[in-house]
């Protein structure tokens, strides 16, 4: 969906991690399955709006946890 | 069990009961209404268990003073954990120190090591009650030794070791700790102490299910995993990834087994007996003449669990007169820990062990010493 971007961890641990970062800075985001032409990564990947990465990669920082950015077509 | 009639379980220190009620209900909502698996999938329940299992591991974190949840792994026992530890660093030619109160589950998978030719073990210097001699550690030290191996609270005669110095005093040397009484039992600050590696157990002094229990990894980059298999993550790949906890964790984790244990470290009960009625309970049996109490030397080197042994009748028959005339049941025998009863001077007859629970009431105490003055005479 155009607009919208996935975060993508390496593992279910840091999936949940980010989650409560997400939850934490309000930031609204939905759990999907991370589609099969990205990665064979953790299983879930967590779609958020373009708009709210940088505040996103800013909580994930603070917390140490590991990202990269997929932007949906 | 009707803890408002007494409590004669006093074997603890093999697995912990009662539990909180909340951990077979936990359980059993995982069991009956949720379901589902730990990651690998991203809907409601795969998610809802995730959290779940995440939470269990920060919980953990923070009560055994861990900043990053990630360096807690879940394995089926402290003897995994161990096991994880003893064939996962390279210890080829290493020269191994452990201390004079170790557990099966750290010497025989050494000896397996030893026997194999990979490496060879010492015991540390010591008091006569297993009490580590910080000051001889120095002389037991060689240019190769990789490991030192601390049971952090025996389960023969409850000593305390001094794990924070021993560690302080080897140094960059790493140091696994057997926690399996010591967890839930004691106050714990790994990070703080230097702790390399801390084995632990859910299903004694955490209060929660058998087939529960993990490692503290604090440099998870130095260790190789112990099973190798699927973790949902790197699915692309033969090999198992490099992060924790995913490295350690190969396979479905005991999940309902984890719901119960979080809710045991939630919902952990306060004590219904002071230390002092503990020591109070030590202190009258040592008066009784026709046993020989071991314990340790320092009262405040004193874990909440003690063994005794009669002067003329075998250790067996006291724990079957225990049981039989008073309803009482404990552990008679080695303990899984020949190498702490040669220490003691207890091999090979063993003696009887008394550990208690958070959920004994000084009254459980008074019944058990009356039942031990029976049987002793």
């Amino acid at each position: 969906m155009k607009g919208r971007v996935l975060a993508l961890f390496k593992s279910t641990h840091q999936v949940i991690k980010g989650e409560g970062a997400l939850s934490g800075a309000k930031i609204s985001y939905r759990i999907i399955p991370v589609p099969k032409s990205i990665s064979a990564e953790c299983g879930m990947a967590i779609e958020i709006e373009e708009k709210d990465r940088p505040a996103l990669e800013n909580v994930l920082r603070e917390r140490g946890l590991d990202v990269h950015f997929h932007e949906e077509q | 069990m009707n803890l408002m009639t007494f409590n004669g379980y006093f074997d603890n220190a093999a697995t912990s009961f009662p539990k909180p009620p909340s951990v077979a209900a936990a359980s059993a909502v995982y069991l009956n209404e949720i379901g589902g698996p730990y990651g690998r999938s991203a809907y409601g329940r795969a998610l809802e268990v995730s959290r779940a299992v995440e939470g269990a591991r920060s919980q953990l974190a923070d009560l055994f003073g861990v900043k990053d949840s990630a360096r807690i792994v879940f394995a089926m026992n402290a003897t995994q954990a161990v096991n994880t530890v003893l064939f996962g660093l390279d210890l080829k030619d290493a020269h191994v120190l452990v201390s004079p109160l170790e557990h099966n589950a750290v010497m025989r998978p050494l000896a397996e090591l030893e026997r194999t030719g990979l490496c060879r073990f010492e015991v540390l210097p010591h008091a006569p009650d297993g009490l580590v001699d910080l000051e001889g550690i120095g002389r037991a030290l060689t240019p190769g030794t990789a490991l030192v191996v601390v049971n952090h609270m025996s389960n023969v005669n409850g000593l305390i070791q001094p794990v924070a110095q021993i560690k302080e005093t080897i140094g960059e040397i790493p140091l696994l700790v057997d926690g399996a009484q010591s967890a839930g039992n004691l106050a714990l600050n790994l990070e703080e102490w230097g702790i390399d590696f801390f084995a632990f157990t859910g299903h004694k002094g955490l209060l929660g299910p058998t087939g529960t229990g993990g490692l503290y990894i604090r440099r998870p980059e130095r260790l190789r995993p112990l099973l190798y298999g699927g973790t949902g993550s790197r699915s692309d790949s033969f090999e198992m990834p490099e992060f924790s906890p995913d490295r350690f964790e190969a396979g479905t984790h005991n999940i309902a087994g984890i719901f119960g244990l979080s809710a045991a470290l939630a919902d952990r009960p306060d004590a219904r007996h002071e230390e002092a009625d503990f020591i109070r309970l030590i202190d009258k049996i040592r008066r009784l003449k026709s046993y020989r109490l071991l314990v340790a030397e320092d009262g405040g080197r004193q874990g909440r669990l003690f063994s005794l042994c009669h002067r003329s009748l075998p250790s067996s028959e006291v724990a079957r007169r225990l049981f039989e005339r008073h309803k009482i049941e404990t552990r008679s025998g080695l303990h899984c820990a020949p190498l702490a009863h040669r220490t003691l001077g207890t091999f090979p007859d063993g003696t009887v062990r008394i550990a208690a629970s958070p959920y004994h009431t000084p009254g459980d105490f008074v019944r058990l010493f009356e039942a031990l003055e029976d049987i002793g005479g």
